[in-house]
């Protein structure tokens, strides 16, 4: 694997970049794929121009008969938390520095019996991940919190049930927000997407944002301002959908030309919000599930030369890349 | 050598033993179909103005969960409810998983058996797609054997993995099928419907084999026959000649082989069925039962990381796979082809039957998902006069046990065999593959 000496130059990406004063930023997209084992996908990265062109630029190790996937890249993208199952054992969170080639020690954090998966990480270190009746939890799904400085587990007042469940975080850039998946709020246990406020230790609503059906799968811009999720409502295109919300507004934005008839799902939003990575089936992609990028700018998909093989590519994470001249 | 070419010109008569083993050779190699065709004891013609029932039996194998398809609990105990809400649907007091959207708005067009009931926690596919534990003769089998074959198309066709070949089977059917009416009822195997992969080496003439060609070792192969009989007197040979006869018909038919390109589909219609395996089985399916076939099974994925509905785990393997892919694919699929058949005014002759070998445990394990549970689970069954909308039984609380009408493997099959036309009361040939049970009364009128 080429070493992403690039990468090693990178400070933190705090700023968010308008897509009016960055035509063309480079993006690195982690994803899980099962291009080279058939049985177990792999995580790998890929780079690319912001216009045309692209290529793979690495991959975690793989591990015998380990079924790696759900990728999250810190935002300054030298970090790489995935969820790892081995057959007939529990999901577990891991974590690979992409400047080391090596993994990250979690031990603390894989103290549970039970399976732990779907992370998210910010630009500050700390992974957040769901835990299935991890000791000392709520119960059930919880969200946890965990800080690769100090290997401990950080508080989130007000935010796990214990009848319930919360899932699918994802965290913003800035650390501050939690998107998240709730059943707790309708009596048929509908999936919603919610909001936490870590700064205020609390839920945030987000009106507008939810419908009668399934709304899953978010993914939160650096400042929080945009959410792009998953949805069944009916009015879309077609299956399931990827709909983009504007907090700000409290509307949800129109992304001509993403969706098709088939289904959409694991939209991630790049920490400027311009672009969207996500997974699709259709008839004209080379497998059955693709990886995608919508750019909000020219509200067309990019092309990813390169990107998909003829077996699953799928939990995409992307994010924005310095230019080389920064 | 034999040459083919020259081959119509010659009198069998005059050929040698050598030779004829030759020919022997090459009939195994290019129209071994007629094997397939030659299943049927009887060929049944199509009743005059009633088109004759067929079936698409999509098989879940690996046992998906009832509770997050057609039998959610979403009130029950915290140890049991998974983390999936439930729809609403339009009768009152039914509901379905959040996970099947689309299926939960064409409810007035399936029953749903929620009261499905065994006892083997394995995953044995043959209680479910023969009615016993111990048989081998499929559904499709069974209906070839009674209804024989119409308009020119193989009776009974598998769409899927048939096992021998993928090292990594969540569930096998391979010891399924013909069984002791022989490899002839086996079901005809499309490893993958796609258009560009469709792949039936029974459809593929040898590189070197026009269909003109075909055709004069079609007329080779008769004299030799004719030599057979002459010889021999065998009602067997005459047997195989009819069966030869439908083979070259299938290979040499234009209307046969495009019933099996999906390509000749509207691009739109297979976009709405969804651009997965799946999906794409299900269109062709209702092509096939449109041409004529009379039993198609459709086999879900068979890999782990391809989707079985085994789901034991959290992420790939488990319910994060439900979430989305299984579930999915199963409402896009499976609306489609119901709207489909309904639009085409084949749902009224179409069965469309949809079940696994077992469901899953009320219980979570340690990854948040279900393990095997044969004792109470879910079945769905559309068209061909099912009255859609129908609840047959129900779970109880914790969809460990059916609360009533317990439903057997065995009235399972009764009731497809009734649905398809073969009378299960009076016909007492069908009486070994469906013991005493009667048809479910419900679905049946």
């Amino acid at each position: 694997m080429r070493r992403l000496t690039w990468l090693s130059a990178l400070t933190l990406f705090t700023g968010m970049v308008s897509a009016s004063e960055q035509s063309s930023p480079r993006l690195l997209i982690a994803l899980a794929s099962l291009r080279d084992e058939p049985l177990h996908p792999t995580i790998y990265f890929y780079e690319h121009d912001g216009e045309q062109t692209g290529k793979i630029v690495g991959k975690v190790a793989p591990v015998d008969k380990r079924s790696d996937h759900h990728p999250a890249l810190s935002h300054d993208g030298k970090l790489c938390a995935f969820a790892a199952e081995v057959v007939s054992t529990v999901c577990t969170v891991e974590c690979w520095n992409l400047d080391t080639e090596k993994s990250v020690d979690l031990a603390p954090l894989k103290k549970s019996p039970n399976a732990q998966m779907a992370p998210s990480l910010g630009t500050a270190p700390v992974v957040c991940f769901e835990a299935w009746n991890r000791p000392g939890s709520p119960g059930r799904w919880d969200l946890l919190l965990y800080e690769l400085n100090t290997k401990r587990l950080l508080d989130l007042p007000n935010l796990n049930t214990s009848q319930f469940d919360e899932r699918k975080p994802a965290l913003s850039g800035d650390g501050r927000w939690l998107a998240f998946v709730t059943n707790a709020q309708t009596r048929e246990r509908l999936s919603e997407v919610a909001l936490y406020d870590r700064q205020a230790s609390q839920r945030v609503a987000v009106p507008g944002l939810n419908s009668r059906f399934m709304d899953t799968e978010p993914s939160i811009s650096h400042d929080g301002r945009f959410i792009a999720f998953v949805t069944d409502r009916t009015g879309g295109e077609g299956a399931r959908d990827i709909n983009l919300y504007d907090r700000k507004t409290s509307q949800l934005i129109p992304l001509p030309g993403l969706n098709s008839v088939g289904q959409e799902q694991s939209p991630s939003i790049s920490p400027d919000g311009r672009f969207i990575a996500f997974v699709s089936e259709r008839l004209e992609g080379v497998g059955e599930r693709d990886v995608y990028a919508y750019d909000r700018q020219t509200k067309s998909l990019l092309p990813l030369p390169g990107l998909n093989s003829p077996r699953d590519e799928y939990d995409p994470c992307l994010i924005v890349l310095p230019s080389t001249g920064d | 050598m034999l040459q083919l070419g020259s081959a119509k010109s010659k009198n069998c008569q005059g050929l040698s033993r050598r030779h004829m083993l030759q020919v022997a050779g090459i009939d195994l190699l290019g129209i071994s179909l007629a094997n397939s065709l030659g299943s049927s004891s009887v060929f049944a013609d199509e009743t005059k103005g009633r088109r004759e029932t067929s079936c698409i039996f999509i098989w879940l194998n690996g046992g998906p969960s009832q509770f997050e398809t057609f039998d959610p609990k979403p009130n029950t105990s915290e140890a049991i409810r998974g983390p999936f809400g439930a729809i609403q649907t339009h009768l009152p007091g039914v509901a379905v998983s959040e996970l099947i959207p689309m299926l939960s708005r064409r409810i007035d067009k399936y029953a749903l058996i929620r009261s499905m009931t065994h006892r083997n926690a394995n995953h044995a596919s043959t209680a479910m797609l023969t009615g016993f534990d111990n048989k081998q003769e499929s559904f499709g089998a069974v209906v070839t054997k009674f209804k024989g074959s119409k308009q020119g198309m193989p009776p009974y066709i598998h769409i899927g993995s048939t096992a021998a070949d993928a090292t990594k089977i969540v569930s096998n059917i391979d010891k399924v099928g013909g069984g002791q009416f022989g490899s002839a009822y086996d079901p005809l195997a499309m490893r993958d419907p796609t258009g560009k992969n469709v792949k039936l080496s029974m459809f593929s003439l040898p590189k070197d084999i026009s269909a003109d060609r075909l055709q004069q070792r079609q007329q080779l192969l008769g004299s030799i026959d004719e030599f057979r009989q002459q010889t021999e007197n065998s009602q067997a040979i005459q047997r195989l000649d009819r069966h030869r006869q439908q083979a070259v018909d299938l290979l040499t038919s234009t209307r046969v082989r495009d019933a099996f390109d999906l390509e000749k589909e509207d691009r739109r219609l297979r976009a709405k069925y969804g651009a997965n395996f799946f999906g794409q089985a299900c269109l062709m399916g209702r092509r096939l039962v449109e041409a004529g076939t009379r039993y198609v099974q459709i086999k879900w994925y068979d890999i782990v990381a391809y989707d079985a509905w085994d789901c034991h785990g959290a992420e790939l393997p488990g319910m994060m796979r439900m979430e989305q892919q299984l579930c999915p694919r199963l409402d896009q699929g499976l609306s489609a082809l119901l709207d489909d058949l309904e639009d085409r005014g084949l749902l009224d002759s179409t069965l469309v039957v949809v079940v696994g070998e077992f469901g899953r445990t009320p219980k979570l394990n340690k990854n948040g998902a279900r393990d095997h549970w044969p004792y109470c689970y879910s079945a769905l069954m559309a068209g061909a006069g099912v009255p859609g909308g129908t609840i047959v039984g129900a779970s109880d609380r914790t969809c460990a046990a059916p609360a009533h009408r317990p439903v057997s493997p065995t009235e399972f099959a009764a009731t497809i065999y009734h649905r398809l036309g073969i009378d299960t009361t009076t016909d007492l040939r069908i009486r070994p593959f469906v013991g005493g049970a009667l048809p479910i009364r419900e679905l049946v009128g």
